[in-house]
C-alpha cells in the first residue's frame, strides 16, 4: 500500500515532464524557423549587396567571393545618401512632432475636466479610422495651395498628422495607469500643469514615448504612398521612393540595388534593437495592463 | 503656523451629498485627528482644506485669510499622501527639494533645508536613492521630509501609517509626534485607525456619514462617548453594548420592555441623567477593562457562558455570551476561566455608558 501510494503520483509527474519537454523543442523549433523565416531574406540581400550579378544569378544562395564594399559605396553615392538624409529630416521632425502633440493631448484627455470628454476622446482616436489613401486628392491640393507640395515639409505635416491618432490611443492608455496622487503631490508643491507635464508625467512615460518613436520610425522610414506623391520632386525623395528610382535607373546592376536596399534598412534595425527593451515594455505596460 | 476654520462647508458629488454645512475650527499648532469609518467623508474634507478638492457650498480660512478658492500652491500647506506619491524618477533629496526648485530657491538654502529635514527624519543616507530603492517607511519619511522642507503654515496628513506594517506603524506614530513636536505646527491629520488618532491627537474629530458625531480629547471621546457609533469606534477591543431599559432601580439588561431581564443598578452620576426615563429603551455600554472575571463585593455581576479566550500577553481578553449577546471582558493572565466555563464576571459601574436605543445619543447629562 505504502509502495503504491509512493509510486502513483510519480506516473502523471513523469508523463507531463515528457510533454512539457516535447512542447518546449517543438515550441523552441518553430520559434527557430519562424526567425529564419524573417532574417535570411535580409542576410541574403546584404550578402548579394557583396557579389556582382554572375554570382547572383550563376549561384543565388552561396557566399560572396570577396568581400568588396564597392557595391556599397557606388550605391551610396549615386543617391542613396540623399534619400537618407531626407529621410532622416522626415523621420526625425515628424517622429519629435508627433510625440509631442500625442502626449500634450493625451495629458489634455487623461488629466484635465473638460465638458463631453468622451467625444473628445472619440474624435481624436477615430482619426486611426481614416485611410490615407481616400484623402490623397484633397491633401495634394491642400498642399499645392500651401506651396509645400514636393518638399519635406508636406510629408512631415502628413506623417504627423496620420500618426497622432494611434499614438495618442497608447500614451493615453499609459497615462490613465498613472498615479494620480502624484499629479496632486505636484499641484500641492506650486507646479503649473506645463510644470506637472513636462517634469513628472512625461519623464514617466518614457517606456510608452520610446515605443511610439520607434512605430513612428518604422512607419515614416518605409512609408510609400505619401512619399510617392508629395516628395517625387529631386532632392526632396525619401528612401522607399528613391530606391523605386535607382531600380528604374540601375534596373540591370542587381547588386548595387540589393547594396541600396541594405543601406536602407540597416537604421531601422539599428533602432530598433537598441530601443528593443522601451519598446516592449511600454507596450506591455501601456495596453496590457 | 496658522489656525484653520471650516465654516458652514458643504460638500456635493452631483446629486450625493458627501459633508453637508460642517463647522470645524482648528487652533495654531494644534494636532487635530479626522478619525472614522471609510465613506465618512474624512478624505473629503482634506482634500477641500488643501484645495484639491472644490467646495460645493460655505468657507475655509487658513488663519486670517479666506482660501475657500485660493489654488493649492497658494494655501501654505504641505500634504503627506497614502500613497507617498514620490516621484520615481527623481532622488529622495530631488524630491525634498522640488518644491524648493519651482520657487527658484536659491541652491544653498535648499540644500540647507533638505539637510534640517533629513536630519530630522534620520535619511541623509538615503537622499541619493530613488523611491523604488526604499523601503515602505523610508519611502513615508521622505514623504515627510518633502512636507517639512516647504515650513509650511499647515501640514495635512491623508492616512499616512496605512501601507505600512503593524511594527513600522508604530515607530512612523512616534516619528510624527516627534517631528510635530519639533515643528510645533499647525497638523490636521486623516486616518480610520482609531490607536493613531487616540495616541496623536490633541483634539480627536469623530465622523460618521459625512457628519461630525463629537469634537474632543482622546481622554473625552473614549471615556465620554457621545454617541454609540464614537463608544464602538474609539477602543480596542470596542465597547461592550447590551440593550436594556431604564427602571426605578437601574437598567434591567436584556429586557424587552416587561422588566424581566437582570437589573444593574446606576451610580450616582448617572441617577440624574436617567431620571424621569423609566421605561425607556436604552442601550448599556461597558468597555471589555471595566468587565472583570468573578464576583466583587459591591459590583453587579452577570453570568456568561465562555466561547473564545484571546491572550494578548500583558492581557487576556474572554469572549463570551451574555444575556444573548456577545461581550468581551478584560482578564489579567492566569485568571482567566476556562473554554466553555459558565462564569461569572463583574462590571465596574462607574466606567457604564448609557445610550438613548432610538437616537444612539448618550443620556449622559
Amino acid at each position: 500500500m505504502t509502495k503504491l501510494s509512493a509510486i502513483r503520483p510519480l506516473r502523471p509527474a513523469s508523463r507531463m515532464n515528457v510533454w512539457a519537454v516535447i512542447s518546449k523543442t517543438f515550441l523552441h523549433a518553430f520559434l527557430i524557423c519562424l526567425g529564419i523565416v524573417v532574417i535570411y531574406p535580409l542576410i541574403w540581400m546584404a550578402l548579394n549587396g557583396f557579389k556582382n550579378n554572375a554570382q547572383i544569378f550563376g549561384n543565388p544562395f552561396a557566399l560572396p567571393i570577396g568581400w568588396s564594399w564597392a557595391n556599397y559605396v557606388q550605391a551610396w553615392n549615386q543617391g542613396v545618401r540623399d534619400y537618407v538624409s531626407v529621410s532622416l529630416l522626415v523621420t526625425v521632425a515628424s517622429g519629435l512632432c508627433t510625440v509631442l502633440v500625442s502626449a500634450w493631448t493625451a495629458f489634455g484627455l487623461t488629466r484635465t475636466k473638460m465638458p463631453a470628454k468622451p467625444l473628445v476622446v472619440g474624435f481624436v482616436l477615430g482619426g486611426l479610422m481614416l485611410s490615407p489613401t481616400v484623402a490623397v486628392i484633397p491633401l495634394v491640393r491642400m498642399m499645392q495651395a500651401l506651396g509645400l507640395y514636393n518638399t519635406y515639409w508636406a510629408l512631415i505635416i502628413l506623417y504627423t498628422a496620420f500618426r497622432v491618432p494611434f499614438s495618442t490611443f497608447l500614451i493615453r492608455a499609459y497615462m490613465l495607469d498613472l498615479s494620480r496622487d502624484l499629479d496632486e503631490a505636484a499641484v500641492m508643491d506650486g507646479a503649473s500643469e506645463g510644470q506637472i507635464f513636462w517634469r513628472i508625467t512625461l519623464p514617466l512615460c518614457r517606456p510608452i514615448v520610446v515605443s511610439c518613436v520607434i512605430l513612428h520610425v518604422l512607419f515614416a522610414w518605409n512609408e510609400y504612398l505619401f512619399a510617392m506623391i508629395f516628395s517625387s520632386g529631386v532632392g526632396a525623395q525619401t528612401l522607399p521612393v528613391g530606391l523605386t528610382s535607382i531600380m528604374a535607373t540601375h534596373g540591370t546592376n542587381y547588386a548595387e540595388v540589393f547594396a541600396a536596399m541594405t543601406i536602407s534598412a540597416l537604421p531601422i534595425v539599428i533602432v530598433f534593437f537598441a530601443a528593443q527593451r522601451y519598446f516592449i515594455r511600454g507596450l506591455s505596460d501601456g495596453i496590457g495592463k | 503656523m496658522a489656525s484653520v476654520t471650516v465654516n458652514q462647508v458643504t460638500k456635493r458629488f452631483g446629486a450625493v451629498g458627501v459633508l453637508e454645512k460642517l463647522d470645524l475650527s482648528v487652533a495654531d499648532g494644534e494636532f487635530v485627528v479626522l478619525v472614522g469609518p471609510s465613506g465618512c467623508g474624512k478624505t473629503t474634507l482634506l482634500r477641500m482644506i488643501a484645495g484639491l478638492e472644490p467646495v460645493t457650498d460655505g468657507e475655509i480660512r487658513i488663519g486670517e485669510r479666506d482660501v475657500t478658492w485660493a489654488a493649492p500652491k497658494d494655501r501654505d500647506i504641505a500634504m503627506v499622501f497614502q500613497s507617498y506619491a514620490l516621484y520615481p524618477h527623481m532622488t529622495a533629496a530631488e524630491n525634498m527639494s522640488f518644491c524648493l526648485r519651482l520657487n527658484k530657491t536659491p541652491k544653498p538654502e535648499v540644500e540647507s533645508q533638505i539637510g534640517r529635514a533629513a536630519r530630522m527624519l534620520k535619511i541623509e543616507q538615503l537622499l541619493g536613492r530613488k523611491p523604488r530603492e526604499l523601503s515602505g517607511g523610508q519611502r513615508q519619511r521622505v514623504a515627510m521630509g518633502r512636507a517639512i522642507v516647504r515650513r509650511p503654515a499647515l501640514y495635512l496628513f491623508d492616512e499616512p501609517l496605512s501601507n505600512l506594517d503593524a511594527q513600522l506603524r508604530t515607530s512612523m506614530r512616534t516619528e510624527i509626534k516627534r517631528m510635530h513636536l519639533a515643528e510645533k505646527q499647525t497638523v490636521i491629520y486623516v486616518t480610520h485607525d482609531q490607536i493613531e488618532a487616540m495616541t496623536l491627537a490633541d483634539r480627536i474629530v469623530a465622523m460618521n456619514k459625512g457628519e461630525i458625531q463629537q469634537i474632543g480629547s482622546p481622554d473625552d471621546l473614549y471615556n465620554r462617548p457621545a454617541s454609540l457609533f464614537v463608544a464602538s469606534f474609539i477602543g480596542s477591543p470596542a465597547m461592550n453594548f447590551l440593550p436594556g431599559t431604564v427602571t426605578g432601580g437601574g437598567i434591567s439588561l436584556g429586557a424587552t420592555g416587561n422588566g424581566a431581564g437582570q437589573v444593574v443598578p446606576v451610580p450616582q452620576a448617572w441617577q440624574s441623567a436617567l431620571a424621569g426615563h423609566e421605561g425607556r429603551r436604552v442601550v448599556f455600554g461597558i468597555r471589555p477593562e471595566a468587565v472583570t472575571y468573578g464576583e466583587r463585593a459591591g459590583w453587579p455581576s452577570l453570568q456568561m457562558t465562555v466561547g473564545v479566550i484571546e491572550p494578548c500577553g500583558a492581557e487576556v481578553y474572554v469572549i463570551g455570551e451574555v444575556l444573548g449577546t456577545e461581550m468581551t471582558a478584560r482578564c489579567a493572565p492566569g485568571q482567566v476561566p476556562a473554554l466553555g466555563e459558565v462564569a461569572r464576571f463583574s462590571l465596574n459601574i462607574d466606567q457604564m455608558h448609557v445610550f438613548d436605543a432610538e437616537s444612539g445619543r448618550s443620556l449622559r447629562a
